[in-house]
């Protein structure tokens, strides 16, 4: 003891008998093995008593939890109560107050009946009611109203106790521990248990106490009286909830509730939530709960529950990650509610003391535990997981898309939010369903007749998720209040009341950074030091850090997961599928597209918050290289529905389905003239094999199409497809006698040299197309393709503008460009907006031929031929075109 | 008495003090951390920033400069004579300044040199240890572990009496003001800094786990603000030992104020070496001051804080500037 003391008194003591300050008596005073023995048992005192105050608090919740019940029992309970003890009253009014008076009032106005008169029965009789009056208590009243009490509450108890037996028996019979558990630690029926239990106990008490010779007054009695009373009514609400536990949807439901009160338990700044053991505890009781979550799963997939139930199982997952991921903000990083997890080091770069240790002892490095900030998610992500697939083996396609379309939310949510890694578990769920899916699919089917198992709409909700992703990550910076969040930024650093949920992750760890580096600043100097542009140069550095991770994760995710899922959808013959995520993919690129200018434009507004003082390190743009990359997976994509196309089907959509074909086609369409304008070659000499076949594909489902439509209207409608590809031929032919892109031109002859070649009667197909070509000049109306086509022109317009061959005003006569090249070309270049582009395919390959013998010339064919012969002629006579009575085209 | 008659007339006792164990351990880790940095980087070794000698005597007299030379060239680890004044003041500076950040003070005598016909010749400047100050008067005492100086000029059997050392003879040179305290809050920290506690290995269990519960992250970030706190003035930033807890901007204002601080000592020590020459001059017979060049200024200090606040600084170029080993 005495020793003990002298080491206390030494502990107090030895930090003043050195100069300094506090900080130097705080290190002094750690120095002393006194002071860590003493902090030990403080600290395991701590523990008992949190502890302590986490049992109550916890046992005060469970009762909370039961008074709310309890309160709704009341409820429902109270006017019967109150109408039963109403009667009671009224019969106890009767038997006090007005029987008395009436027998009374009898009593004096039959005084003076003669006893045989008629008058003298009811006096008899009204001496027999006066024996059983108020006033007079029957024997053992009280002894019958607590045997009953014990009787009914063992009744009920019994009645209870069948009740569970039969949820129990039925669905709890054969479930594993976990599940279980969710019914016995049930918080209501455990209270009702105990009101019941306190009763019966109560009744059984109360008849000793009678039997040793004690009485009971009226109050007793209407104590005893209410409370077998509430037993037995309070059993009409319980007994249906105790049927609840059959419902997995409420059972889920209850499993949330309880996951969200052990974060609410760790997410605060109490003494209970900092204590580390406390926060293990929650962490443990959330990861039993999705345990039990994960076994109802699979009881209701045994079962062959509701494909609506097991939809909202998933509902009720999915949702608890949309709430988690913002209740989580506020539990610190290092909080053991995220659960521990091993990390190696890395022996070329942790290295150090534990490398020459272990290199020392001869073991491995130790791994260290890390947090992992989302072990909730991915435990939830598995759940959904099995849920989808659960339905997708039902067919409930439905259902499924629900839960998959909710899952995109929360992904969309997080790349709104710019939480990459969040958003990356996201699409690790969704690509873990869609394997599952497969591999289920070619396991029962052996990979046949995809469609019809997989359903449109799941695959397309599945690709979804990328494009989805990338328009929610647009909408947040598209127009960036980002001085504003900057600002608040530099606020939230020294002002720690500053709640910070809205920041980005990283962001916000470095917030949380700056407050402790501050608060070593305000110990050190007595204030914040560092100025607000220092923090502000930190936030939009990480800002620019966040931005293009998450740019450059979607574009991973889009790059690894489309193209490929799109070829092995195709090659298990669910070709429909295939171009849905085809179209996505597409779609994907073109948002991908926005947000990657978008980004550039962003990272430059903030680099503008860069300052030379705060360091050198800046995350550099990579816009080229995004557009590299975009471009890759466009044309990856494309090659991709190059080989779905002659796959698809050519039936006259029903509108039921997207219309697949029509989609390949007109997007192949797209993608030439993006070859044309990006001088592509290669591309072109992809697609454009693949696209002539197709158009006449198109030609004939339109004619099918329309089948009941006018034979004029079916022969302008159908043509119109035809005529796509002959107007993208027309600008093949300019690429190579206007640019000098021969590989175009080249390409266009062999495609139809090979087709004609093939065909049965080349020269119906060419007198279709030239008669439809002439057909479409006298028509004054436009079809949808010819908007389409009017677009190109404008695309390809400003292409040839920009290379010196078409100028803005209406004659380009005098551009050297021009009269440099070839007749046809010049004569065509020169009347730009008077002619089309299919003109020169027509008169330069189609009619050209020697199967277009004798086939009508369309006018727009003529007056080129006649404009270049005009051209030539005076080009022979060594006349300038443009030049001085040069009469140039028609 | 040297080989060419030459003897000091000293009054003080030379003596040399064996090393204490602790001084070979961890033990003075902060403390004498400090005192290499600060030494190491108070003034260029050789004297020289970018060839240029950073001490000028004025006036230029030469045998004055030699008289100097001779008189301060044992100290600072070059006993070489011949040495250039500037490498040899510079020499000299450090090890004042590492003596004042460990002591707060440092105490000299000042002794003439005669010739073997006793006429005074030069001077040599002594650092004196375990003195007594009070009222204007220094007592030397000799410590009981103290052992004969082989080394010095007339070594002789070590008398234990303490030594009174004349007011003429003695410059005594403190710490700048505002920088007092600094040595006193280092020695309060003189057992920290170890790898692994010494209460830890003294408390092993026989399994060699540790008998203590300490929490070693918490003892360290303690022990880091005790450090910072202590050299708040100086702006010493510990070789980094608390970078990870303050921000690079915090950092950088540390340094500028080391810098300060450093700037602040060179004068301390220039004033020091020119009271030395005011004393020897007396007695030699030469008038002599050194001054301070192509060293950073408080002037430098004040435009570095400018750009530092308005964020115009760049980290790699204000190392360079403050940089003396050019």
């Amino acid at each position: 003891m005495i020793r003990r003391s002298r080491r206390l008194i030494w502990l107090a003591v030895a930090p003043f008998l050195h100069g300094g300050n506090r900080w130097t008596r705080k290190a002094t005073r750690r120095q002393e093995p006194g002071f860590w023995l003493a902090r030990n048992w403080i600290s395991r005192v701590r523990f008992k008593v949190l502890s302590s105050l986490f049992r109550r608090r916890h046992s005060l919740r469970e009762r909370l939890t039961a008074t709310l019940v309890a309160r709704q029992i009341l409820r429902a309970i109270f006017f019967p109560v109150l109408f039963a003890a109403g009667a009671v009253a009224l019969l106890v009014w009767f038997d006090q107050s007005l029987l008395p008076t009436i027998l009374d009032y009898l009593e004096k106005t039959t005084r003076a009946i003669p006893p045989e008169s008629a008058w003298a029965l009811v006096e008899r009789a009204l001496n027999w009611v006066r024996t059983i009056a108020p006033g007079q208590p029957a024997e053992g009243a009280h002894a019958a109203l607590l045997v009953t009490g014990a009787q009914v509450t063992g009744a009920f108890l019994g009645l209870y106790f069948a009740a569970i037996s039969v949820v129990a028996g039925n669905a709890y019979g054969d479930v594993p521990p976990d599940l279980r558990s969710v019914l016995i630690e049930d918080p209501v029926g455990s209270f009702y248990l105990k009101v019941v239990g306190f009763t019966g106990g109560a009744c059984l008490f109360g008849l000793g106490a009678l039997a040793l010779g004690y009485s009971f007054g009226a109050g007793s009695a209407v104590v005893f009286a209410l409370l077998g009373a509430a037993s037995v009514l309070s059993f009409i609400k319980l007994g249906k909830r105790v049927f609840e536990f059959l419902d997995p949807e409420a059972v889920t439901s209850s499993l949330a509730g309880d996951i969200a009160t052990a974060v609410n338990s760790v997410a605060g700044t109490g003494l209970l939530a900092r204590d580390r053991s406390i926060q293990a505890h929650h962490q443990g009781i959330a990861s039993r709960k999705l345990d039990a979550w994960d076994e109802m799963v699979s009881v209701s997939i045994g079962r062959s529950q509701s494909a609506s139930a097991l939809k909202n199982i998933g509902q009720n997952a999915v949702a608890l990650l949309r709430w988690y991921s913002e209740e989580k903000l506020p539990i610190p990083k290092e909080s053991y509610w995220f659960q521990r997890i091993p990390r190696h080091p890395s022996y070329l770069l942790d290295g150090g003391s534990d490398l020459t240790s272990a290199l020392g002892a001869g073991v491995w490095m130790f791994p260290k535990m890390e947090p992992d900030q989302l072990w909730l998610e991915k435990r939830a992500g598995e759940i959904i997981q099995r849920v989808v697939v659960a339905l997708l083996e039902k067919g409930s396609y439905g259902p499924c898309v629900e839960v998959v379309e909710s899952l995109n939310g929360w992904i969309a949510r997080s790349a709104n939010q710019l939480r990459v890694r969040q958003m990356e578990m996201g699409f690790q769920i969704v690509h873990r369903i869609t394997s599952a899916a497969r591999a289920e699919s070619t396991e029962t089917r052996g990979g046949t007749d995809r469609d019809e198992r997989y359903g449109l709409a799941v695959s397309d909700s599945l690709a979804r998720a990328i494009p989805h992703a990338a328009g929610f990550l647009y909408r947040r910076f598209g127009t960036p209040p980002l001085d504003q969040l900057l600002d608040d930024a530099s606020k939230a650093a020294s002002d720690e009341s500053v709640a910070l949920g809205e920041f980005p992750p990283r962001l916000r760890a470095s917030i949380e950074s700056f407050r402790m580096e501050h608060a070593v600043e305000r110990d050190i100097e007595g204030s914040i030091q560092t100025p607000s542009w220092f923090v502000q140069h930190h936030a939009a550095r990480l800002l620019s850090v966040d931005l293009r991770t998450t740019l450059e994760s979607l574009l991973n995710e889009a790059e690894q997961r489309l193209p490929s899922q799109a070829k092995s959808l195709r090659e298990e013959g669910a070709v429909e599928a295939s171009a849905m995520v085809i179209q996505r993919g597409l779609e994907s690129v073109s948002k991908l597209e926005a947000n990657a200018g978008n980004t550039d434009s962003t990272l430059e507004r903030l680099k503008r918050r860069r300052v030379k003082a705060a360091g050198k390190e800046w995350p550099d743009v990579r816009t080229e290289q995004w557009k590299e990359r975009l471009g890759m997976l466009r044309l990856s994509l494309i090659t991709e529905l190059v080989q779905l196309t002659p796959l698809l089907s050519t039936k006259p959509p029903g509108g039921d389905l997207p219309d697949s074909f029509g989609f390949a086609y007109t997007t192949l369409c797209d993608a030439m003239i993006e070859a044309l304008e990006d001088m592509d070659a290669k591309t072109f000499e992809l697609v454009y094999p693949i696209l002539v076949p197709s158009a006449l594909t198109a030609h004939n489902r339109v004619k099918s199409e329309l089948a009941e439509s006018s034979a004029e209207n079916v022969l302008y409608h159908s043509t119109g497809v035809m005529l796509d590809v002959m107007d993208i031929s027309g600008y093949a032919y300019l690429w190579k006698f206007g640019l000098g892109q021969e590989r175009f031109w080249g390409n266009v002859t062999d495609v139809w040299d090979g087709l004609l070649s093939r065909y049965r009667k080349p020269v119906d197909l060419i007198t279709l197309i030239a008669g439809g070509e002439d057909f479409h000049k006298h028509r004054l109306a436009t079809s949808p393709r010819s908007e389409i086509r009017w677009q190109w022109r404008g695309r390809m317009r400003q292409l040839l503008e920009d290379k010196g061959f078409a100028p803005r005003d209406i004659t380009s006569r005098t551009l050297p460009n021009v009269i440099a090249i070839d007749p046809v070309a010049s004569t065509y270049l020169q009347h730009w907006r008077s002619r089309k582009a299919r003109d020169l395919m027509l008169s330069e390959y189609l009619l050209k031929r020697q199967e277009a013998e004798g086939i009508p010339l369309p006018r727009g064919v003529k007056d080129l031929r006649e404009g270049a012969k005009i051209v030539a002629d005076h080009r022979a006579k060594g006349r300038v075109e443009g030049g001085p009575g040069f009469p140039g085209g028609i | 008495m040297t080989d060419s008659g030459v003897r000091s007339d000293r009054v003080s006792v030379a003596y040399y003090l064996p090393p204490r164990e602790d001084d070979y351990s961890e033990s003075n880790h902060y403390p004498s951390m400090f005192a290499d940095d600060v030494a190491r980087d108070l003034l260029p070794f050789g004297g020289e920033v970018e060839h240029k000698a950073v001490f000028q005597l004025s006036p230029n007299d030469e045998r004055a400069s030699k008289v100097i030379e001779s008189a301060f060239a044992h100290h600072g680890g070059h006993g070489r004579y011949g040495r250039e004044l500037s490498s040899i003041l510079s020499g000299f500076g450090n090890q004042t300044a590492h003596s004042l950040v460990s002591n707060g003070a440092d105490t000299f005598e000042v002794a003439p040199m005669n010739d073997a016909n006793g006429q005074v010749i030069g001077f040599s400047v002594l650092r004196l240890l375990c003195v007594w100050r009070f009222a204007g008067f220094t007592l030397q005492t000799i410590p009981k572990n103290a052992v004969v100086d082989a080394n010095c000029a007339n070594p002789k059997p070590l008398n234990r009496r303490p030594v009174w050392i004349p007011r003429d003879r003695v410059v005594h040179t403190k710490l700048p003001r505002e920088y007092r305290r600094v040595p006193s809050g280092l020695r309060a920290l003189r057992h920290m800094g170890r790898a692994v506690p010494d209460f830890a290995i003294q408390n092993l269990n026989p399994d060699g786990t540790v008998q203590i519960p300490y929490d070693l992250k918490e003892l360290r970030g303690i022990e880091q603000r005790a450090v910072a706190t202590v050299t708040q003035s100086t702006g010493w930033n510990g070789r980094w030992t608390f970078g990870d807890a303050v921000t690079d901007y915090y950092t950088m204002r540390r340094f500028l104020r080391f810098e300060e601080f450093k700037i602040r000592l060179r004068r301390a020590v220039t004033g020091t070496i020119n009271r030395i020459l005011a004393v020897a001059g007396a007695t030699v017979g030469f008038t002599a001051e050194v001054s301070l060049h192509h060293l950073p200024t408080l002037e430098d200090i004040a435009a570095s804080r400018n750009d530092l606040a308005a964020g115009r600084l760049d980290v790699g170029e204000m190392m360079d500037q403050y940089s003396i080993h050019r």
